[in-house]
């Protein structure tokens, strides 16, 4: 996909991310400027975790997701939560913990997964709704 | 006799990550009508394509869309959160 594409699609997929929205879900804005969308979820009010969406070929390609601390430096480990979204094991490219769920780009390229395609998918998925799939899994282990 | 029934009102809000209905203030609606109403006005108003999975949350709990305001004890400025339950994770 041509960059240009890409960023438009960013652009439209982040520009309705409102501040309401944010300080509603306890979201906190590290960055958003292409190609990065970079959110940490904050629980009593101090952010756990950020969650940081590569989107460079997005959506050709599905963001790849990182699991940063809040300093923003790769995390160790993560906490899995009931449904699994949150895998501490090493992922085969990555070698780090990973969001293992449809929409991210190292569930659809893992070998477990490799048949779930993400140009069949693609379609009902946005950055936002991916972000927000991503927060309700943490939040069930974060109240 | 006749008996005079009071309509009471809520003023709700919809906030997802497509946009917020409406775009400034409140939609005044009265307290008896389904959530759910207001939802689909959200939902055409914002262009979302799909909303199959999706949950409203108000006051930090999740809500039932197909009963009323009343019904969900719900009163006054009401902010729904209307989104994807968390997604499925992969087993990997």
């Amino acid at each position: 996909m041509h960059s240009l594409v890409a960023r438009q699609i960013f652009s439209d997929e982040t520009g309705v991310l409102t501040s309401e929205l944010f300080t509603l879900r306890g979201w906190h804005a590290f960055t958003i400027a292409f190609p990065v969308l970079d959110i940490g979820f904050t629980a009593a009010d101090q952010v756990r975790i950020r969650i940081r969406m590569l989107c460079g070929e997005y959506n050709d390609e599905p963001a790849s997701i990182e699991l940063l601390n809040p300093k923003g430096e790769y995390v160790a480990a993560v906490e899995q939560d009931p449904g699994g979204v949150f895998n501490s094991s090493a992922h085969p490219v990555t070698g780090r913990p990973f969001i293992c769920m449809r929409g991210s780009r190292e569930y659809h390229v893992h070998p477990s997964h490799i048949n779930d395609r993400w140009e069949t998918i693609r379609d009902q998925f946005t950055l936002g709704y991916v972000l927000t799939q991503v927060w309700r899994a943490w939040k069930r282990r974060n109240p | 006799m006749e008996t005079q029934v009071q309509h009471i009102s809520v003023e709700v809000r919809v906030v997802t990550t497509s946009g917020t209905y409406p775009t400034h203030g409140f939609e005044k609606t009265p307290s008896h009508q389904p959530v759910r109403q207001v939802l689909k006005e959200a939902v055409r108003e914002l262009k979302i394509r799909d909303t199959q999975g999706w949950i409203a949350l108000a006051i930090g709990r999740e809500i039932d869309p197909d009963k009323s305001y009343e019904g969900n004890s719900l009163k006054g400025e009401v902010v729904i959160d209307y989104g994807p339950k968390e997604g499925g994770g992969g087993d990997a």
